[in-house]
């Protein structure tokens, strides 16, 4: 047997197989050849060498640059093609799968929604009042959309998690709101527009204030104002506070007197925003 | 359950970096660079793929094919001397001596090393996703002698004394 075939027949080496006729013949090459041993001891050699430069992992820079890619990518895709409903598979059998993280409560996730549902109701109704995209169907799409691309939502107070979770699921780096009397609650993803974007979740006192944000390739920057949408809400309860950072479309709606809300906004914007 | 390719991609990331740097023989502008040419492609196909196939070595495989096209059309980079001359007192560090070994390979050869010694993937794995019959992958991964030498060479340059106390591994 030659050397070549008795290194394929016996790789990977720390591989238990059947001692078949062909093992057989290349564990008895490899017993009597100085150049295979050799060789199989290098290759244990490298491997360490691999397996140590393979533990320190991507950098956070090169994390957050390749799923802001990704994030860009899919803005583009999604203005041509809505497919992401499809765009998930299941792990294969056997494969270990990362942990869920838990999911949010039901009544936090349709109060939610329905805060989605009003921003998405602000942004979609024309000057004139013709909900020109939902005659269209396209508000049936996209909620359909949102709903099997299979939203995801972490439950937490840790800001340091929610950004992680955000950097991952958006490609962004974002800093969470920290305000005396603003509590951290959670995160989950949303499509706005066939924007994917995430919505985090806030509480202060009784109030519950979701601060959404949208990536952009490139937002114009703006201060944060009270939207004149805010009017159209039911009974003009929930104010709207909308403002841009370079690549961050950025909204607050919350429960909250709209001076307040405006505070927070402009607290948050000093922070980073 | 579903898995979206973000979460795909997230838990694959490590090891595609780790596989990219070698690949590129440590360039990191040109590691990341290949590591989000491979994702951003795949995450357009990736609604295409077997339910059944292991989404890690899918993306491993493209980003082999990216990578031996990319040098196929500019020649890639050049190994890490000449990459390295020119460096200012307050440049980036030279790469891990694997990584610079790996530059004194040729690239299907260093592709070859990356999906067989590195990855455990097989004889067949690999020939499918190079390309190649059998005989043709063994000589590919015959460069695992040089990328041995050259990296003992350089352990050596850089500290004799530890290096010395490796050599009980060889």
């Amino acid at each position: 047997m030659r050397c070549p075939e008795a290194r394929a027949i016996l790789w990977p080496p720390e591989q238990p197989r059947l001692a078949q006729e062909a093992v057989l013949e290349a564990r008895a090459h490899l017993a009597s050849c100085p150049e295979c041993a050799a060789w199989f001891r290098q290759d244990r050699v490298l491997l360490d060498a691999y397996t140590r430069l393979a533990a320190e992992g991507a950098p956070d820079e090169v994390r957050e640059r390749v799923f802001d890619a990704l994030a860009r990518a899919r803005a583009t895709t999604r203005s041509t093609h809505r497919d992401d409903a499809t765009e998930s598979l299941p792990g294969p059998p056997g494969e270990e799968r990362p942990p869920r993280r838990r999911r949010l409560a039901a009544p936090f996730l349709v109060g939610s929604g329905m805060v989605a549902a009003l921003l998405a109701a602000l942004i979609l109704v024309p000057a004139d009042g013709t909900p020109e995209r939902a005659a269209a169907g396209e508000v049936f799409v996209e909620d359909h959309l949102r709903r099997t691309v299979g939203e995801e939502h972490i439950l937490t107070s840790d800001p340091a998690a929610v950004r992680t979770f955000l950097a991952r699921e958006l490609g962004v780096t974002v800093a969470v709101l920290s305000q005396a009397g603003l509590e951290l609650e959670g995160a989950e993803i949303c499509l706005l527009e066939g924007e994917r974007g995430a919505v985090i979740i806030y509480r202060m006192g009784d109030a519950r204030i979701s601060h959404y944000l949208v990536p952009r390739m490139e937002a114009e920057v703006r201060a944060p104002r009270l939207s004149d949408a805010s009017s159209v809400a039911p009974g003009g309860l929930l104010p709207v506070v909308t403002w841009s950072s370079p690549r961050v479309e950025q909204a607050l709606v919350g429960e909250l007197p709209a001076d307040e809300l405006l505070r927070i906004a402009r607290a948050g914007r000093g922070d980073g925003f | 359950m579903a898995r979206t390719f973000e979460e795909v991609a997230g838990a694959e990331l490590d090891g595609l970096w780790a596989g990219a740097l070698f690949l590129v023989a440590g360039d990191e502008d040109r590691a990341r660079r290949l590591v989000e040419t491979t994702l951003v492609r795949a995450a357009a196909v990736f609604v295409c793929r077997a339910r059944d196939e292991a989404p890690g070595a899918w993306l491993m495989d493209r980003m082999v094919r990216a990578f031996l096209a990319e040098d196929a059309v500019d020649g890639g980079s050049p190994p890490y001397p000449e990459r390295g001359r020119g460096r200012g007192p307050g440049s980036s560090p030279p790469p891990d001596p694997l990584h610079q070994a790996a530059g004194a390979t040729p690239p299907r050869a260093r592709a070859a090393l990356w999906l067989v010694l590195f990855r455990r993937r097989s004889y067949a794995d690999a020939q499918a996703v190079l390309g190649v019959e059998r005989a043709e992958l063994a000589t590919l991964v015959e460069a695992q002698a040089e990328l041995h030498r050259v990296y003992r060479a350089l352990l050596t340059a850089a500290d004799p004394v530890a290096s010395d106390g490796r050599r009980e591994l060889r």
